[in-house]
């Protein structure tokens, strides 16, 4: 359990912030206050406002109105300069990294140390090695952040701040992109430095994580702040309720049993093989067989494999050995389209790079999966009225916001992007759906309805195959859990007997089991 | 022994202008707007050399208009990009064909000719005096023949190798062609960066002019950048951020240009020479597209 904040001094107060887009009220006369030296979370749905309450406080975004209080006087923030400057530093969801400079390089950009022209850049490794001992965070700091793990690309976020001097360090979905692993070492990181009096802002809408973290926690909702409670005394129920606005604890229902024990094979790949590469394990002569009406989960830690074995089961990477068999066919020559066009469905691990087209619209990002079936159909327009029509009542059913077809995919959330991915791929009722971290930024209420989704299609005899860095996500969803490590599947589970940390040691390599 | 003299000599006229027009595109290349100008920026500059030279009477002054003109050249190149977000490879293009005309313009407005300008008015830039240096054997003759232009590009590329690895100030602009986002949450001014930079590349282009107009020649001609700002910026493409490499390769460069002349006088077709440095060119680009290609294949599974 986490210590009491050992002072009610506060530090940030947000006193009736507004701010619109348009005709979107995206922040609604929220009111915040933060204590110093407190872990204090910020929950609520994809759309609750969160990011842009944060954009504010962090000088991103001016506010309508309102004020912003730091240390009890008021401020206004031009840039992010004018809010670092008072301390303030913010560790964005998607980091703001230069891919091919060093870690030290990225940690001092632009408050390096001396003048612009007078002092050597290799002081700077000096320095950044100081904050490392200071903050026990560490980081290989000659090395290109590009080549670094996700985890450790965050400390060189949180480095940056706390290089910047920041005493107020906001982190914006912060285990969004992590392993459970590296979410531990995050957490015990965030809380030694918190110990050193820094005090942090989690955003979060994984309830389980700001139980275990936070000392006390302000729900958002339709962007407004609904309430802030002090963690001890409350529980996941009551803040999923304040989160949704009604009833629906997060654990939910339980997950129904498989209708059908039909065993035929959906999805097959044998000995399949992919090269080791630096930060990824590849295959090793993995087999797996994902029958109709079944939900295989996948738990690894990232650079095992699972990644490699989504993309050669979707065909959008080809095996170096090996084959894949859908439906008892050959599809190994297959390519993704091919594939999608004999019932597969595919949501890729990295939405921006594989999924959507940040510049399309909803509409075109919706139709590029589909393919000409014939030569007549490369000469039609790419969207009919239907199609529009079709795509708008889609959205609407997947909760898709706004639910505007011609909207650009870069305007939605990260949210609603996703659900527009989950649209697209199962409104066809695939065979077989592969679902790569398909709850990454999203809120339970979207997650839930995925799920929802996912096990009427299992029932209706879908096979699917689901990898998720949530153990117990896989746990609650999953029929049959196997656990990848370098590349080979080392366990298979039955999440009906076996719990989530049954998995850890298998994850690490650290159990061994025989199959 | 002689060839050699003269290869080197024609090479380091060839390949000086080539140099200064190129560290401006390695800037522009490292903050992520590389400039496709350097070409009609160098033509601009060697004309405005030319004309300050010959109206001020001082070679030193023309230098110092080129460079103020590329300035002011680099500076609307700017914000075209930055402030008007024009596409910077469309006012690239627009720029080459812009400035290249503006001089046959200029020339007949100011001067009265076509084609080109020379006069016995005109001073060229002083070559640095080696004294008894100047005596060694081969090398001797090619070095004394080297203008103060010249020899100051030495420094030149030491200075720009040590800003852009060394310095906050190169960190930034290597962070700004990397992920520009990232510059942006540290709090600094992107736009200012990328004026800057392009301010800087167009002083540089002014002085490639004046070295090209008044180093080896002294005259201005239409089109007498003959395709070397084309050059540098294939090179930058191919070397990078590696300001040593520029040097090495706008030197080889220089070396087919001279061969090149050399074969013009023996009994070889006038086009097969002049087509030397940008077959060089072609090729070097073809094989550096392979390398790249083998190795994302390779990468890839």
């Amino acid at each position: 359990m986490t210590s009491a904040p050992n002072s009610t001094e506060i530090c940030v107060e947000l006193k009736g912030i507004t701010k619109r887009f348009g005709a979107v009220v995206a922040n609604e006369d929220v009111s915040l206050d933060v204590r110093s030296g407190e872990i204090h979370a910020i929950v609520g749905e994809n759309g609750a406002g969160k990011s842009t309450l944060m954009s504010i406080l962090h000088g991103m975004q001016l506010p309508d109105t309102g004020h912003i209080l730091i240390d009890g006087k008021e401020r206004i923030f031009h840039s992010a300069r004018d809010a670092i400057a008072l301390g303030i530093g913010m560790v964005h969801q998607h980091f703001m990294l230069a891919p091919s400079l060093t870690s030290a390089e990225n940690i001092v950009l632009g408050y390096e140390p001396g003048t612009s022209l007078k002092s050597n850049t290799r002081d700077a490794t000096a320095l950044v090695r100081e904050l490392f001992n200071r903050f026990d965070l560490q980081v290989p700091p000659d090395t290109p952040v590009r080549e670094l793990a996700i985890g450790a690309q965050q400390r060189v976020e949180i480095l940056k701040a706390l290089h910047r001097g920041a005493r107020i360090l906001i982190l914006d979905e912060p285990t969004a992109v992590l392993s459970p692993e590296e979410v531990e070492t995050l957490f015990s990181r965030l809380r030694n430095l918190r110990s050193s009096g820094i005090t942090i802002i989690f955003i979060s809408h994984k309830l389980r994580e700001v139980m275990a973290l936070s000392d006390r926690v302000t729900v958002m909702r339709r962007g407004k702040t609904v309430e802030t409670l002090t963690t001890s005394q409350t529980d996941q129920n009551q803040l999923a309720d304040l989160m949704v606005g009604s009833s629906v604890s997060s654990d939910g229902k339980p997950r129904p049993v498989p209708a059908s024990h039909v065993r035929e094979s959906m999805l097959r790949l044998q000995s399949v093989q992919s090269p080791t590469r630096p930060g990824n394990s590849g295959l090793k002569d993995l087999d797996l067989d994902i029958r109709r009406g079944e939900i295989v989960g996948i738990a690894a830690i990232e650079g095992n494999g699972q990644s490699d074995l989504m993309e050669i089961a979707a065909g959008v990477a080809s095996p170096s050995a090996g084959q894949v068999f859908f439906k008892g066919n050959d599809v190994t020559r297959l390519h993704v389209g091919q594939r999608r066009a004999l019932g597969l469905a595919y949501v890729p691990e990295d939405r921006h790079r594989d999924a959507i087209a940040l510049d399309s619209t909803a509409a075109e990002t919706f139709l590029s999966t589909r393919r000409p079936k014939n030569w007549i159909d490369w000469f039609r327009p790419a969207m009919s009225a239907a199609d529009k029509a079709r795509i708008a009542d889609l959205m609407q059913d997947f909760d898709v916001r706004p639910a505007d077809p011609d909207v650009l995919c870069r305007s939605m959330s990260g949210g609603n992007q996703q659900k527009l991915v989950f649209a697209r791929e199962l409104a066809d009722n695939a065979d077989c759906i592969l679902l790569g971290q398909p709850t990454r930024g999203i809120d339970i209420g979207a997650s839930r309805a995925l799920f929802e989704r996912i096990w009427r299609s299992r029932d209706k005899g879908a096979g699917v195959l689901f990898l998720s860095a949530d153990l117990d996500e896989l746990f609650s969803v999953a029929d049959r859990i196997v656990v990848m490590f370098d590349g080979r599947i080392v366990s298979e589970l039955d999440p009906q007997s076996a719990v989530p940390r049954d998995a850890s040691g298998f994850m690490t390599g650290a159990a061994h089991a025989v199959l | 022994m002689d060839l050699i003299v003269f290869i080197t000599s024609a090479a380091l006229a060839y390949a000086i202008p080539i140099v200064y027009a190129g560290i401006g595109g390695q800037i522009s290349l490292a903050s992520g707007d590389l400039n496709i100008a350097l070409e009609g920026e160098m033509l601009f500059g060697a004309f405005v050399a030319v004309a300050a030279t010959y109206f001020l009477g001082s070679p030193w002054l023309g230098i110092l208009c080129a460079v103020i003109v590329g300035a002011a050249l680099g500076l609307l190149f700017g914000i075209l990009i930055v402030s008007l977000k024009g596409n910077v490879f469309l006012v690239g293009i627009t720029y080459n064909f812009l400035l290249a005309a503006l001089t046959v313009l200029l020339l007949g407005m100011i001067f009265g000719v076509r084609g080109s300008f020379s006069s016995p008015d005109l001073i060229g830039i002083p070559k640095l005096p080696l004294g008894t240096f100047g005596d060694i054997p081969f090398l001797g003759s090619v070095l004394s023949s080297q203008t103060y232009v010249a020899w100051f590009l030495i420094p030149v590329v030491f200075l720009w190798s040590y800003v852009l690895r060394s310095t906050p100030l190169g960190l930034r602009i290597r962070a700004l062609g990397d992920n520009q986002e990232a510059v942006r949450s540290a709090g600094l001014n992107v736009d200012r960066m990328r004026l800057g930079v392009q301010i800087v590349c167009g002083m540089l282009c002014g002085i490639a002019g004046a070295q090209l107009a008044l180093g080896a020649l002294t005259l201005f001609s239409a089109g007498m950048s003959a395709g070397r700002g084309f050059v540098a910026l294939a090179i930058v493409i191919l070397v990078g951020q590696r300001p040593w490499m520029l040097v090495l390769a706008a030197f080889a460069f220089g070396i087919t240009d001279g061969i090149g002349i050399k074969l013009q006088q023996a009994d070889v077709p006038a086009q097969f020479p002049q087509m030397l440095p940008y077959a060089v060119t072609l090729l070097a680009l073809i094989l550096v597209a392979l390398r790249g290609h083998l190795r994302t294949t390779r990468r890839s599974r």
